[in-house]
């Protein structure tokens, strides 16, 4: 995908965000959609000059017409994606030190990461230091662990 | 004269608690670290950290926030000098002189250089800070509901405009901060504003999430896709010192002096702070010196301009954003959403209420100034410099699951982090599109103000929208806005020009 396709695909999407929002700010009263649909109206437009822009060629430098990877490295990408959605998903099932631990071994392991002892030592001394500062220290309430609640 | 000064005397008791030094010293700490690893940047380190103020005194808060402000302005030095790598986008400059020193073993000398000239230039921002924001938080208690729309709309335009590389996207990114900022019930009519009829937007997105979600979950993501499974160095061992600053400042004096002013002035203007000063202190200090063919080959005195004219800016920085809730640079407005999470509002009533906080913090700011040339002695560089030995591979999940638990504890809540989640992804777009994401923050932070204030206005003048420029200060700003909006304009003229002529 070249630099100027990702850029209409991304002024293509502020425009349908924009014009949407704007539908759904139409019921609201006078007073509070005044201010919405002004913003959206002007996200829309600067949108859509990008948008225009990219064809109209005033940056016409051939650098944007070679393909430019979007990702740095799809597949890591999706891996670490996957890996984080599943912590926040496992977290209040699990309990925040159970669901981290696991996360932190899967989500180095799927990055290529062998070196276990680092990666055991690391989790050690991490969740040890959000046990002193956020259970101890602040008293903040973490997402309790599964054995706790039977 | 002396009374101005009075409120500082009155907070300094304060500051020098023992809980509040401690904040210092731990923001300090995690500031060289975060400024020390390349990819880390001062407004993640303070998105991670605000969550864990949360029950906190705000003061102790803000130490932490300025601990880290000052010293990840100087951790960023280390990588930059060592391995040509800069550890923030600010300390690109000090690259270029620092560096080649460091090749010709000159490294410690280079390091000691850089903060030593950070600090002079921290302090006289700091004391720029309690100079100039006082009187300029009297100013804008004569300022009405008009003059504050269009104060608000000047400070989105400058941030948006001159803080990335083009203007349109810095509008749009200010954009979809006013819009996250009108989720949840509109507090003049009640109605409920792009809630879509879930329970947990009512009061809004929390600006905890918006600020984690786009500045610590899209550097992870990258790290997570770069996955070096290695660290960076052996060199800080080998740290040797050679020369001292102390029995050479007078070389550096003026280089110090006018690039402070520099670094003070730019940190003023809003959305200039940052890259910007380091690069314009650096050229100062090139332009002025007798041996100007020698920068960019290893001389020292560029080391002290871009390092001094980087830590100048930071304080000042806050000189708007206190005052008139219009930061000077990306960290000055995440340190703003801090404010506003401990329920500070900027502005003269700040320093009407909360005299021990706001003046406070300009002394935390001066102190960690003057502390940093202790925690970045040689010993501290090497110690600290060790995390850079840490494969980024570990700090990815690191920075996630800190972020998590973080934002998790702010309400309880697991839907927070799937907002913080879809924020993050944004976020990584944008950065990969370049959309800066200051704007966004600004406009999430200005946008309630905006809209407020625009309300009051019209009420006032009965619907009448000429009353919003019939001042003349109003006047003075418009002219503001239209000149700072013209400044793209204005550049790619030039640009043409030269080119034609060329």
């Amino acid at each position: 995908m070249t630099t100027n396709t990702q850029e209409r695909a991304m002024a293509m999407g502020i425009i349908a965000a924009a014009l949407f929002l704007i539908y759904v700010s139409m019921d609201f009263p006078m007073e509070s959609r005044v201010f919405p649909i002004a913003v959206l109206g002007l996200m829309a437009v600067l949108a859509t000059v990008l948008f225009l822009r990219s064809f109209i060629g005033s940056q016409p430098e051939k650098k944007s017409q070679e393909p430019v990877p979007f990702f740095i490295h799809r597949n890591r990408f999706f891996a670490s994606l996957a890996c984080i959605t599943g912590y926040i998903v496992l977290l209040p099932l699990l309990g925040y030190f159970t669901t981290s631990a696991i996360f932190f071994v899967a989500m180095t392991w799927v990055l290529g990461f062998r070196k276990y002892k680092t990666t055991f030592l690391t989790i050690l001394i991490f969740l040890g230091f959000v046990y002193v500062v956020f259970v101890l220290l602040f008293e903040r309430p973490v997402p309790p662990e599964f054995f706790q609640t039977y | 004269m002396l009374e101005m000064f009075e409120p500082i005397v009155h907070a300094l008791p304060v500051v020098l608690q023992w809980q509040n030094l401690l904040a210092v010293t731990v923001g300090m700490v995690a500031g060289l670290i975060v400024g020390a690893l390349p990819g880390l940047t001062v407004v993640l380190g303070i998105s991670v950290l605000i969550p864990l103020t949360f029950g906190l005194d705000p003061l102790v808060a803000l130490g932490m926030m300025a601990g880290i402000y000052n010293g990840g302005s100087y951790g960023g030095a280390i990588p930059a000098i060592l391995l040509r790598i800069p550890g923030t986008p600010a300390s690109v400059a000090t690259v270029l002189d620092g560096y080649p020193m460091a090749q010709r073993g000159e490294a410690a000398y280079a390091l000691q250089v850089a903060v030593v000239s950070g600090s002079i230039g921290s302090i006289a921002s700091a004391l720029a800070l309690m100079l100039f924001a006082p009187p300029l938080a009297r100013i804008s208690l004569m300022i009405g509901p008009a003059e504050y729309f269009w104060i608000a709309v000047f400070g989105l335009s400058t941030v948006s405009v001159l803080l990335g590389d083009s203007p349109i996207k810095g509008l749009i990114a200010a954009c979809i901060g006013l819009v996250i900022g009108m989720v949840g019930t509109d507090d003049t009519s009640g109605w409920d504003r792009f809630t879509f009829n879930s329970l947990n937007l009512l009061d809004g997105l929390n600006m905890v999430v918006l600020l984690t979600g786009l500045y610590a979950v899209p550097p992870a993501l990258t790290m997570a896709e770069q996955a070096l499974k290695t660290g960076l160095v052996k060199e800080l061992a080998s740290l040797k010192r050679t020369k001292s600053v102390a029995k050479e400042w007078t070389r550096f004096f003026w280089v110090w002096v006018r690039t402070s002013i520099v670094g003070i002035v730019i940190g003023i203007l809003p959305g200039a702070a940052g890259s910007i000063s380091a690069f314009v202190s650096y050229n100062q200090a090139k332009r002025v010196a007798k041996d100007p063919e020698t920068f960019g080959k290893g001389n020292p005195l560029g080391v002290a301009g871009s390092e001094c004219g980087n830590g100048a800016d930071n304080a000042a920085a806050m000189i708007p954003a206190l005052t008139l809730g219009i930061p000077g640079s990306g960290v000055a407005a995440v340190i703003l959403g801090g404010l506003l999470v401990h329920g500070l509002r900027p502005g003269a009533q700040l320093f009407r209420d909360n005299p021990d906080v706001v003046y406070g913090f300009m002394i935390q700011m001066l102190l960690t100034s003057i502390m940093l040339i202790f925690f970045g002695g040689l010993v501290a560089t090497r110690l600290f410099g060790q995390v850079l030995r840490l494969p980024k591979v570990l700090l990815a999940p690191l920075i996630i699951a800190i972020t998590v638990v973080g934002v998790y504890t702010i309400n309880n809540s697991t839907f927070d982090l799937y907002v913080m989640l879809a924020l993050g992804l944004l976020g990584y777009a944008m950065d990969r599109l370049k959309y800066p994401t200051a704007p966004v923050v600004l406009g999430l932070v200005l946008g309630p103000m905006a809209e407020q204030q625009f309300r009051l206005a019209m009420i006032i003048s009965h619907g009448d929208p000429v009353a919003l420029i019939s001042s003349t200060a109003a006047k003075i700003i418009v002219f503001g806005i239209v000149a700072v909006l013209s400044v793209p304009a204005l550049q790619w003229f030039i640009k043409r020009r030269k080119i034609a002529s060329a």
